[in-house]
């Protein structure tokens, strides 16, 4: 391809070229000058520099160079004796200068060298620094990650002043060219876990990363898993704290997410603010996501087996209560969970994606239809409605699942309605198999339950008190299977 | 065959001992103190008969140093346990999962054939993920069984207590010898111990012994009076756990049924499975 070419030593050439290549693209900006008798070029990407750096840094130090004999000698002088900005790199084919040219850097060209010099002076917009909308926290930071990389390093940087802390910049995407940063603590994070994570990476073949959703499944194990053996996170504070016990974190220019390695089941369950709280109150939130998540996905499929199949399960006072309430139902009740559930589904998504003036309708409808008009008219019993609910509200205390728990919900429910507590119960065989065999790199996704580690309990079924748990010394290369 | 995957003692004796508690919840016909005291004899003689075999796997050898013969003899051993706890979990489904039971034979057909299919799905996925489910679903299962047999006990009556049955201690004896047959699985699975063989085998029995005792005795107690009309006496006294007035709780019993009913033929087919592609793998060298 052209931009593989290298560059030309005739700087008029090489400006046809990158004009060539970029098909004259408007955002591309070629500013010609003479430097030390030297003819230059200064090149930009429109609303990727700060025109206010380019003046300062660029500008007036580069037209007051005196006179010198060759090119090379005026990119000696550049180099040795002009501070021009803290990230100065070079370029010396097609590919590289227009990496450097679309991520905000000034690119000089001069006539008679086949380099580039290019100076970091970016100035492109972002956002600022704001609270993780997706991972609430009372307690801790309200900062989260912004799209940013570097912006990303330096929130790190910021919490882990250890000299330990390694980021590693490389560049995935043929076609995007995305940054990606490798974070990892040196003296923590298992060497071989390490070389397999890069190895993943190098052997994807994307053309562009504009999601972790692209990255994640290269580091994961083949094969169809319910559960994610890779997290997400949006929270610096969190991220700190898994690099810590040696993991591996991902960033991804463009994205306000890290993606950890390697993740466990148990940690789905767990928030910053466990560690904010006191021990015994964190223990009792812990267990409630625990029951609460067993409660999402088994309470309405458990509600249908139970009033289908094994009435004589209800005391009598309760099962007078639900054959009143279904008498007149028109539905069988597996008929009704799934509608119910599904109107949820979709008053979910619809609220997710619709505009934000619109959002109030969709509360007043959701409530009215649901909620109002739809056990009054005997569509759908109220104890079914107040199972689904319950069932919900469960999923939401743990967010980080809700994809699979929405699944399973469903898987359940029809296990349930066709089964009963057997076809129940048979499913939850089968899922647990399939989260008992999630794994990445050696890693089991249901550490330390199984394979059991009490010193890894010590802070999953219980939260033991920080002045026992600092001395822990606790590393996920604990977890690792050698086989 | 993966000879590097390696499981725990505890994950071991979890996996056998599934089998061994799904094969109690199936026990048919009357029993007594004799009947628990039998059982405890038949593991003791299954113990004693398992440790010339168990020499083969020191210094860390695992089930790859084994003969063709006693490969295929293990492989026939194994088939004939998969059809007794298929055959086992026919017999019980009827009373345990009674919607089917109005079915007649097809619901009975549809409950085997949904926990084969289970089973296939689980042997896939290999001897590390069964094992440590078989650790998940046994700690859990165990948790449920002692709910149910201790709201049991609370309906029991020591009047209730019988020494000895109508059959002799030996028929008592071949009968736990018969229902404990999982020797097979046992001798494939601890050549995949990381540790030491001979100590998590005696834990397994021990522990298996221990278990056996305390079921039998709660069924003796619960359903001592009704032991001539009562064709399962475990998952009768299971049925009859009620801890609260105005409620049951057999409907855990009926939950940790199948899920030990999966689990149990699992365990049997990925010994199966493992057996074959040892006698496979030593055909074609």
């Amino acid at each position: 391809m052209a931009e593989n070419k290298m560059l030309h030593s005739n700087m008029e050439e090489n400006i046809a070229i990158i004009k060539d290549i970029s098909e004259n693209s408007s955002d591309i900006l070629i500013n010609r000058f003479t430097t030390g008798n030297i003819k230059c070029a200064l090149l930009f990407c429109e609303g990727m520099t700060s025109n206010l750096n380019a003046c300062e840094m660029l500008f007036a130090p580069l037209m007051e160079i005196p006179e010198k004999d060759s090119p090379k000698q005026l990119f000696d002088h550049i180099r040795d004796n002009l501070l021009l900005s803290s990230d100065q790199t070079k370029a010396e084919d097609l590919n590289t200068l227009f990496r450097l040219l679309h991520s905000g850097f000034g690119v000089l060209l001069a006539d008679g060298i086949n380099i580039a010099l290019a100076f970091g002076i970016q100035g492109y917009s972002s956002r600022s620094v704001q609270e993780p909308s997706g991972e609430g926290n009372i307690m801790g930071s309200h900062e989260g990650f912004v799209e940013t990389v570097r912006t990303n390093m330096s929130l790190l940087r910021r919490r882990l002043k250890s000299p330990k802390l390694v980021m590693k910049l490389s560049v995935l995407g043929s076609e995007s060219k995305t940054d990606i940063c490798l974070c990892y603590m040196k003296d923590r994070v298992p060497r071989e876990l390490l070389r397999r994570i890069e190895k993943s990476l190098n052997e994807t073949n994307l053309e562009a990363i504009l999601s972790t959703g692209y990255i994640r499944p290269f580091l994961e194990k083949k094969g169809f898993e319910l559960f994610s053996s890779t997290g997400i996170t949006e929270r610096p504070d969190v991220l700190c704290s898994k690099l810590i016990e040696g993991r591996a974190a991902i960033m991804i220019d463009g994205l306000p997410y890290a993606i950890i390695v390697p993740r466990l089941f148990c940690e789905s369950f767990h928030t910053l603010d466990d560690y904010a709280y006191k021990p015994y109150y964190a223990v009792f939130i812990r267990w409630l996501k625990y029951a609460s998540f067993v409660l999402a996905i088994l309470l309405p499929a458990v509600y249908t087996a139970i009033v289908m199949y094994h009435p004589e399960l209800i005391n009598s006072t309760l099962l007078m209560l639900l054959v009143e309430e279904e008498k007149n139902a028109p539905l069988s009740i597996l008929t009704e969970a799934f509608l119910v559930l599904i109107m949820y589904e979709v008053i979910r998504e619809a609220g997710v994606r619709l505009p934000k003036p619109v959002g109030g309708a969709v509360s007043i409808i959701s409530g009215l239809i649901i909620g109002d008009a739809a056990v009054k008219s005997g569509l759908v019993s109220t104890p079914l409605l107040t199972m689904t609910a319950l069932s919900v509200l469960g999923g939401l205390a743990i967010p980080d699942l809700n994809p699979q728990i929405t699944v399973l919900r469903f898987a359940f429910l029809a296990a349930g309605g066709i089964l009963g507590l057997f076809g129940v119960s048979v499913l939850a065989c089968a899922v647990l198999i399939n989260i008992c065999s999630t794994e990445t790199y050696g890693f089991p996704f249901t550490a330390p339950i199984s394979p059991f580690s009490a010193r890894g309990m010590t802070d999953t079924a219980i939260r033991q008190g920080m002045r026992k748990l600092q001395n822990r010394g606790f590393t996920v290369e604990e977890y690792e299977q050698h086989n | 065959m993966n000879s590097n995957v390696k499981i725990s003692p505890p994950q071991l004796i979890a996996m056998l001992l599934i089998g061994d508690v799904f094969a109690l919840f199936c026990l048919r016909d009357g029993i007594s103190a004799m009947t628990a005291l039998a059982f405890a004899a038949a593991a003791a003689l299954e113990f004693l008969v398992t440790l010339p075999f168990l020499t083969m796997y020191r210094g860390g050898r695992s089930i790859e140093a084994a003969g063709k013969i006693y490969l295929s003899v293990l492989l026939i051993f194994i088939i004939i346990r998969i059809f007794a706890v298929l055959s086992m979990l026919w017999s019980t489904g009827e009373i345990i999962f009674a919607p089917f039971a109005a079915s007649g034979i097809w619901g009975r057909i549809l409950v085997t054939a949904v926990i084969a299919a289970a089973c296939v799905y689980i042997v896939s996925k290999g001897i590390k993920a069964l094992s440590r489910a078989c650790v998940i679903s046994a700690a859990i299962g165990a948790l449920c069984v002692a709910v149910v047999m201790i709201s049991a006990l609370l309906q029991s009556d020591f009047d209730n207590f019988r020494l000895a049955s109508s059959e002799g201690f030996f028929s008592e004896l071949l009968r736990g010898l018969s229902l404990g047959s999982g020797l097979g699985s046992l001798l494939v699975f601890a050549g995949f111990s990381n540790g030491k063989v001979m100590s998590s085998v005696i834990w397994y029995f021990i522990s298996n012994i221990v278990i056996t005792v305390c079921i039998i005795l709660t069924g003796v107690l619960v359903c001592g009076g009704i032991m001539n009309i009562t064709d399962f006496p475990i998952a009768a006294a299971a049925q009859l756990s009620q801890p609260i007035a105005v409620q049951r709780i057999d409907s855990l019993f009926l939950s940790v049924f199948a899920v030990f009913a999966v689990f149990a033929v699992a365990v049997q087919g990925s010994a199966a499975k493992l057996v074959v592609k040892q006698l496979f793998s030593k055909r074609s060298s």
